[in-house]
């Protein structure tokens, strides 16, 4: 009974962990210009989270040691080097997006400015993972941000045409005045919001916290083929709400107040309010686990003392990285950079350092001396090398599309 | 060395020429139909806040918040026309039909974002969807 407790908690905390800004942010907008004619690209940045997660959560529960430490020592300092520096920068720039939206999200709640807000999120968010425990962090934040399914239900109240939304999602394609370059646009960023990088990184060391090991196996797969896709499923009703709401208006969506709109119009305040606590433990939860994917990262590069379960005073460097990756994030929405604008940025770069993340955990989940009989199947290999094409194909398309349309503005 | 730094000069050269030259027709008109997106988006957002409004689905904070943005949004696409010089006549025809019409759009938004009872916040919300219609009429004129 334990063992079902522990299995539905993880699913739970796997759905309302999966939305993160960049997720809030991809969806909502491409949902308001293109109806949900990117519905494919959402289905398959799920499944190849799913691949890759699985991949990494095999790898730390055989072994019993997170991925980042064994590229590191499989594939040597300067390929790690690369790897590190790619995933660090992204990282520590969505950090700073998510502590942006974390303020956005309590400025519709009390109308005090985002910038007001930000230091004293960076506070609470560095006293949060110095006191709390991984597990009380976790569960607390992936719970609350269920509040989203909000849009989910909202979706029965508005009605959407839903021959419209299959037409447009069984014909991919620009609608008319867009263009093919935004189509484009909007779909690297969709795939790289459901496959950031930090997202593997945070799930191996999460296990290694969670001290799995190969009997748990099972739970990190259920978790992971389960909640990931339910999580999808979440960011797919932004995606439908936001059609349904300013696609018949010809409006687009730039603003966090806007994506909350269509909870207020199908279901009005109490709507309202789950939508925006919804945002706020989606975006302080996804802030932890960049702020920690980070500090893994670092530490586990340099093959430091770290992690939650060790004490502060044992794993100083680790808790020192934490709180650098913090104040630049802060410094970063200083600038007073619009947290979206940040979101979209993020995106692209998420998109170009996606092969230095992903490669290096396909080529450690073959390597039989970590995970002897449980390296790759031929499946797993046949879709994490199709997936190595599609995420390299996104790397080198992102740049040239943000120039080309002008950050998806055509 | 000389070749790099020759190279870099005439690529900073070009860069500062492009950034400073001023536009032509065809630049205008985009940058034109760009402001005008951004005032239309930002006029039919705020008339569906004021109708959400109307029917008590919205809390004031995010009513408040969601006209500040729509407000900074139009803000954005008036400096962005102001800055832009019409090459030609048609370019100063447009201009000259598209300068109101984001004008009203901030005055709308402003009056919806201010209002003290139903009635104004009822006029207002019309003036943003009749306003959101001439600006949509305008960018399909002109595409």
């Amino acid at each position: 009974m334990k063992r079902v407790l522990a299995v539905a908690l993880g699913i739970l905390t796997a759905i309302g962990g999966f939305v993160d800004i960049g997720d809030i942010v991809a969806n909502a907008e491409a949902g308001a210009r293109f109806g949900v004619a990117h519905a494919w690209v959402l289905l398959l940045g799920v499944v190849g989270i799913c691949a890759y997660a699985e991949m990494s959560g095999r790898v730390t529960a055989v072994s019993g040691r997170p991925v980042f430490d064994l590229v590191r020592e499989r594939l040597g300092p300067r390929v790690a080097l690369a790897n590190l520096a790619g995933s660090l920068f992204v990282t520590v720039l969505t950090l700073g997006a998510e502590i942006g939206g974390v303020g956005l999200a309590l400025q519709l709640a009390t109308s005090v400015h985002y910038l007001l807000w930000v230091p004293v999120v960076a506070v609470v968010l560095w006293v949060a993972l110095w006191r709390a425990k991984f597990s009380l962090l976790e569960n607390v934040f992936g719970l609350t941000g269920l509040a989203l399914v909000v849009f989910v239900i909202a979706l029965f109240r508005l009605h959407p045409d839903a021959g419209q939304l299959w037409q447009q999602a069984s014909h991919p394609g620009p609608p008319a005045g867009e263009d093919w370059g935004t189509y484009w646009f909007f779909a690297v960023a969709l795939f790289a919001s459901a496959m950031t990088p930090y997202e593997v990184f945070f799930f191996s060391s999460g296990g290694v916290e969670e001290r799995w090991r190969t009997r748990d196996l099972l739970t990190s797969r259920v978790n992971v083929f389960v909640g990931f896709p339910l999580g999808g499923l979440l960011a797919f009703a932004l995606m439908v709400a936001s059609a349904t709401v300013f696609q018949p208006l010809g409006a687009s969506v730039d603003a966090l107040s806007q994506v909350a709109l269509p909870a207020a119009v199908a279901l009005g305040k109490l709507g309202l309010a789950a939508a925006i606590l919804g945002f706020f433990a989606a975006t302080f939860g996804a802030a932890m686990e960049t702020g920690l994917s980070s500090a893994y990262t670092v530490a586990q590069y340099f093959g430091w003392a770290w992690g939650k379960l060790r004490r502060p005073r044992e794993a100083a460097r680790f808790h020192t990285v934490l709180m650098i990756a913090i104040l630049v994030g802060v410094a970063v929405l200083m600038t007073t950079i619009d947290p979206i604008q940040l979101t979209e940025y993020t995106l692209v770069f998420s998109a170009v350092a996606l092969p230095l993340t992903y490669l290096p955990i396909l080529v450690v989940a073959n390597d039989r001396g970590y995970l002897g009989g449980r390296v790759n199947g031929r499946l797993a290999n046949g879709v994490g090398l199709f997936y190595l094409v599609v995420v390299l194909a996104a790397a080198t398309a992102a740049i040239p599309l943000m120039l080309v349309t002008r950050m998806g503005g055509g | 060395m000389t070749v790099a730094a020759l190279a870099v000069l005439g690529l900073w050269a070009g860069l500062a020429y492009q950034a400073t030259r001023p536009e032509d027709a065809s630049g205008y008109l985009r940058t034109a139909l760009q402001v005008a997106a951004s005032a239309h988006d930002a006029a039919a957002t705020g008339a569906l806040v004021g109708r959400q409004q109307l029917r008590g689905r919205l809390f004031d904070p995010v009513a408040a918040t969601a006209y500040d943005d729509a407000v900074r949004a139009v803000a954005g696409a008036q400096k962005k026309l102001g800055s832009a010089l019409a090459p030609d006549g048609a370019s100063a025809a447009l201009r000259d039909r598209l300068a109101p019409l984001v004008h009203a759009t901030a005055r709308e938004l402003s009056r919806a974002a201010t209002a003290a009872d139903e009635r104004t916040l009822r006029d207002a919300v019309a003036a943003l969807d009749d306003t959101a219609r001439r600006l949509d009429d305008l960018i399909e004129d002109n595409r």
